[in-house]
């Protein structure tokens, strides 16, 4: 310990200020029976503090995959993932990490405030802070009365809620959400946008979003991360300037056209 | 069964329809029920079938209710050695299911033996138990566990597998340890594959049972069975079998009570018709 008053120090940040999400040439292989299958390749990324930023592409261009590895689910086959600086897998032991699955995945014996009280019930060394009450949270994703019904009891819809509100009781800071509206219809969907825009805004967390829907993206992100398939490549990063709050006017408005064209170009090409 | 009803006899009303759907449900199994022993008691009667032979079902149920402090003396035997083989092959089988859901390696040297004894006719084995333990209550207690480990075991292992992988996924972002998932996660899931084990080796438990009674024996509902048998005591074999088969509904219904309370979240239980064995 002694030693580190050693090294040489001259007074300026030795680096450029860090992101909390900073990938750096991340690649994953999967080895399958005919071979190997590449399907991450070079991927570098920086995210900052409370930034919400969108990864789009067509399916199978390893959207998921990479938010698994940012996650700490799976293991990079190459390249650095750092969270703060520290490995995924020290995230999750310190709770940082709230997980959004495309299903809601919550646990059906357990009633909508049992399975929201989960986090806490779970790694109870990680010395966990609480965002707010679950009364709070169950009004915040608009399920106040639905505490004691169990998840058989709830649409998709609500039971996609039930898990936003699983993976944000415990207050991470860094909230990772693959393709969370997917199963839903558009009409629930469209709503849920605004709703997830709205919890965001209270809570300022850092987000990674996973989704193919070129409205979704625009609507909720800072930036849109568009990948390209097979292997899976950053093909462009498109900031979105639009203003905040965003509202359901602006998806008409000519700026988010054109965005939404060079998106669909993107994708297309 | 009309939807015009004032709100004043609402209730009563349904409790009524209840009654008319249930019975338009069930009155099948009940005449086929009806049906089965009017036959065997007319077949009987007009064929003049002697009674040590075939006795007639109301002969059977006479004797039946005359024997009936004697044999329930006896079942408690039966019971005893059932119940405690029973809570061992429990004991085992879970016991192991979690050992081989944690440790694969434990799976692939593990299962191949439980595969090997549960391949062992236990009929086979019964008189050679006794040999080794006697007659008293424990090679039937061995009996009952040897044959009711495998089923608890298999379903077991498949429970705890049978968790939602993005869960598990959860689960692990949260930086859950391993027994956190088990108990959390895992064991919950696997109480309705646990569940419909249980209906099955409760059965096969009081069949070890009565089975290492009927071999070697002072007591014991198969001790009666084979007493009886010996001595063409038919009506009293018939009467023991009977408390063999009310027993088997008792638990049917008792499991199936226990099990809506339990796992009432469970997807067999919320379609209709759900939790029947």
């Amino acid at each position: 310990m002694a030693q580190t008053t050693a090294i040489p120090f001259d007074g300026t940040p030795s680096r450029v200020a860090r992101g909390h999400v900073v990938l750096d040439r991340v690649a994953k292989t999967f080895s399958t029976k005919g071979g190997s299958l590449e399907a991450l390749r070079e991927i570098s990324l920086d995210v900052a503090e409370r930034e919400f930023v969108t990864l789009i592409g067509p399916s199978g261009c390893g959207k998921s995959t990479l938010l698994r590895i940012i996650g700490g689910l799976i293991d990079a086959s190459a390249g650095q993932v750092a969270l703060r600086g520290r490995s995924p897998q020290e995230a999750q032991r310190t709770k940082d990490i709230g997980f959004v699955f495309q299903q809601p995945a919550l646990l059906p014996w357990r009633t909508v405030a049992g399975n929201i009280e989960l986090p806490f019930e779970v790694n109870k060394g990680a010395g966990t802070d609480r965002l707010c009450s679950t009364e709070e949270i169950l009004t915040l994703v608009g399920l106040a009365q639905f505490a004691r019904a169990h998840p058989y009891q709830l649409s998709g819809g609500m039971q996609q809620r039930v898990a936003i509100a699983r993976a944000l009781i415990f207050d991470p800071a860094l909230l990772l959400m693959d393709e969370p509206f997917g199963a839903l219809d558009e009409i629930t969907r469209a709503g849920m946008r605004y709703e997830l825009l709205r919890i965001w805004g209270q809570s300022q967390k850092t987000v990674l979003f996973v989704t193919h829907s070129i409205p979704e993206a625009i609507v909720l992100s800072d930036r849109v991360v568009v990948m390209s398939p097979r292997p899976g490549e950053i093909r462009e990063i498109m900031p979105i300037n639009l203003p905040r709050p965003r509202t359901e006017e602006m998806e008409s408005a000519p700026e988010f056209v054109r965005l939404a064209d060079h998106l669909r170009r993107l994708l297309r090409a | 069964m009309t939807a015009t009803a004032t709100a004043g006899s609402l209730a009563p009303t349904a409790a009524r329809d209840g009654r008319v759907a249930w019975l338009r449900e069930t009155w099948p199994s009940i005449f086929g029920l009806v049906a089965f022993f009017v036959v065997w008691e007319l077949l009987i009667r007009v064929t003049n079938t002697p009674a040590f032979i075939v006795p007639t079902p109301s002969a059977i149920v006479g004797r039946f209710w005359t024997q009936l402090p004697s044999l329930l003396y006896e079942l408690t035997y039966t019971l005893a050695a059932a119940s405690i083989g029973l809570l061992i092959g429990l004991a085992i089988g879970i016991a192991g299911a979690v050992a081989m859901v944690q440790w694969r390696i434990l799976e692939r040297s593990l299962f191949p033996v439980a595969v090997l004894i549960k391949l062992i006719p236990f009929v086979a084995i019964a008189p050679l138990l006794s040999v080794w333990l006697g007659y008293q209550l424990q090679p039937k207690i061995v009996l009952a566990a040897l044959i009711t480990f495998f089923p608890v075991l298999v379903n077991c292992v498949t429970g705890l597998r049978s968790v939602d992988p993005l869960a598990l996924e959860f689960f692990e972002s949260i930086g859950a340890n391993r027994r956190e998932t088990l108990g959390l996660l895992r064991w919950p899931a696997a109480l309705p594959y646990l569940f419909a084990a249980l209906k099955v080796t409760l059965h096969l438990a009081i069949v070890g049972a009565s089975v290492g009674e009927y071999f070697a024996a002072e007591h014991g509902i198969g001790h009666v069975i084979a007493r009886t048998s010996e001595l063409l005591q038919i009506q009293s074999l018939f009467s023991a079998a009977l408390l063999l088969v009310l027993l088997g509904i008792t638990i049917v219904v008792v499991t199936n009570v226990i099990e809506r309370r339990v796992i009432y979240w469970h997807e067999s239980m919320l379609t209709s018709g759900g939790g029947r064995a």
